[in-house]
């Protein structure tokens, strides 16, 4: 038995939907990191590369700005706007 | 095209000299502002105010706040530095710390800013207190390395800016750390987080137009140069080697550390978390990840390419922390140049008063109120808050003024050791009901002793990882031991504040 229940204590939701969104951080920061570091270990294989036209060094900066893209609507999108009320109980008494 | 060592004539170190003359006067005036306005502040509230801003920071400060107190003299002038030294393992590194906004207020930002309010937290330290079931010893573990490590961390900063100061202008190392030093410390007391917050917008706009101009000379330099960016890579192998090219120098092992230190490790920094616990609403929170995932990207990357393009100017350099400086004095005018030292100057001194205010809160919060005087009064929590920062700042100062050998053996240990330390008994404290003081005290000191025995004294313990890597693994080793095998379940206290939609009793 979880502790909440052990002490019949009903979660938060904002505090359950904030935990939520830890790991989708975790999630896209894990994603970022596997292709970023892919690329480098990959295509860096050979240091001379040349990959768009550009030497492969440089194509770090279309990846880390397409993430940058994915990280803004992703917070735009799944990140929930909540009241930071401690309470939400005094707030609907008020 | 190519150099060994800077040279500056008069008339541009009077141009530099100028122009951050003009940028330490906006930050005195920000100093006497936000005076007044901290004086307006009643009595019970002056520590939420001086520390916190009233949790009612917008979301460029939030956003600066974190950028530009995280980029430190390490994105502006060291990365650049071991980019000119080491070529691409360490750039490939730095792309890690882009999204420190998103990983840091999104991550933990809304769980602490929501505990916070519920338990008047100030601090890092604070909610680990409250987590932690008020436990005067993870007080103790909490607040004695942020004190030791952030001051002499802070000291370090000093040094770095007076040093490029020094450079820049030709003044003595003496004038240029009274100059940057003393004008960081009024701020930092006059003006609490707040001041601090404003500091860094304006540093945060210096630092910027610092970057759009090193962009601008740095690569319209190359590329008019060598035609083309494979123009730049060929040229840049043939004065340095191929090793410069090379991803796999450094090793994988080391990069992969490095990576996670400079990205999730983030969430372990106090001076980072700081603004968690001041923004006004998830709208400013969410509008800061914006605006600071956008600049610190385009920092990081500016400041990564101009070391690494510095090569190409100065294959030869005595300090490669000159990297920056050599390369400004080379491709911008005088004038121009002046700003991006003044851009330099801001990481650094945006580094040292978020740190100033933290360590203050440590002292003032969670050694002074929590282990000393649990009982102090609003009066005296705001002549310690004051006092405290003032001599912390003042002790930052001495400490890069007299330089004692000392120093630099505490600053290796510095970021590394209270990542370490504190990485499990944050993350585990606000995810997990289960974990308690036991576990949290045990990780503290695991993490630290481990990583001070791997980075110093037994360096095969770290087979092959940056001493961090073995530390974290060992310290949430010690808070699983910790909290299993004392058995204690954590009190209901802790879980309503922490999990709950209803107070406790005795709220």
């Amino acid at each position: 038995m979880g502790v909440l229940e052990e002490y019949g204590i009903k979660e938060d939701p904002r505090l359950k939907r904030a935990r939520k969104e830890f790991f989708i951080v975790v999630s896209i920061w894990a994603v970022y990191s596997i292709v970023y570091l892919a690329y480098v270990f990959g295509v860096g294989k050979n240091p001379n590369a040349v990959v768009l036209g550009v030497p492969w060094w440089f194509n770090l900066l279309w990846i880390s700005l397409i993430f940058l893209v994915i990280v803004i609507v992703a917070t735009r999108n799944l990140i929930e706007d909540i009241d930071l009320s401690p309470w939400l109980s005094e707030k609907k008494e008020e | 095209m190519a150099g060994e060592e800077i040279a500056i004539t008069s008339s541009e170190r009077i141009a530099v000299a100028i122009v951050f003359t003009i940028y330490l006067v906006g930050l005195l005036l920000i100093g006497i502002y936000t005076r007044k306005r901290l004086g307006k502040t009643v009595i019970d509230k002056f520590a939420e105010e001086f520390y916190t801003g009233g949790r009612l920071l917008g979301a460029v400060v939030v956003a600066f706040l974190i950028g530009a107190g995280l980029c430190s003299v390490g994105t502006f002038v060291g990365g650049p530095g071991l980019s000119w030294k080491l070529g691409m393992p360490w750039a490939t590194i730095v792309g890690s710390q882009i999204f420190m906004n998103f990983m840091i207020l999104i991550g933990v930002g809304k769980i602490i800013g929501i505990i916070a309010r519920r338990t008047g937290a100030l601090s890092v330290g604070d909610i680990l207190f409250e987590r932690y079931e008020r436990s005067k010893l993870v007080a103790l573990a909490y607040a004695l390395p942020v004190v030791i490590f952030l001051i002499a961390y802070a000291s370090s900063q000093f040094v770095g800016a007076s040093r490029i100061f020094e450079v820049m202008t030709g003044w003595s190392y003496r004038t240029a750390l009274i100059l940057t030093g003393l004008v960081t410390v009024f701020y930092a007391t006059t003006g609490g987080i707040r001041g601090v917050g404003l500091a860094t917008v304006l540093q945060g706009v210096f630092m910027t137009f610092a970057a759009i101009l090193l962009a601008v000379g740095v690569f319209g330099g190359a590329l008019s140069h060598y035609g083309s960016l494979v123009g730049v890579h060929n040229a840049l192998v043939q004065t340095v080697g191929q090793k410069y090219v090379d991803p796999y120098a450094l090793g994988a092992k080391i990069v992969i550390s490095w990576w996670i230190i400079f990205s999730i490790g983030l969430l372990a920094l106090p001076h980072g978390l700081m603004a968690s616990l001041s923004y006004r609403d998830t709208r400013a929170m969410k509008r800061a990840v914006y605006l600071g995932v956008i600049v610190v990207t385009f920092w990081t990357f500016v400041m990564l390419f101009t070391g690494f393009f510095a090569r190409l100017w100065f294959p030869k350099l005595s300090v490669p922390d000159h990297a920056v400086p050599a390369v400004t004095l080379t491709v911008l005018p005088p004038a121009v140049g002046g700003i991006v030292f003044a851009g330099v100057v801001s990481a650094a001194q945006s580094t040292i008063a978020a740190m100033t205010i933290l360590i203050s809160s440590a002292i003032v919060q969670n050694l002074y109120k929590q282990v000393v005087k649990p009982d102090a009064t609003a009066e005296q929590l705001k002549t310690a808050s004051i006092y405290a920062t003032l001599g912390v700042g003042l002790t930052a100062f001495l400490l890069a003024l007299a330089a004692p050998p000392a120093l630099e053996y505490i600053i290796i240990f510095a970021i590394g050791g209270l990542m370490s330390a504190l990485f499990w008994p944050i993350i585990l404290g606000l995810l997990w009901p289960r974990g308690n003081r036991y576990g949290g005290i045990a990780s503290m000191i695991t993490g630290l002793v481990v990583y001070i025995i791997a980075k110093k004294f037994y360096p095969p313990m770290r087979f092959g990882f940056d001493p961090v890597i073995i530390s974290l693994l060992l310290s949430l080793l010690a808070y699983l031991i910790g909290t299993y095998a004392t058995k204690e379940i954590p009190s209901e206290r802790v879980v309503r504040i922490f999990w709950g939609a209803e107070p406790p009793a005795e709220y």
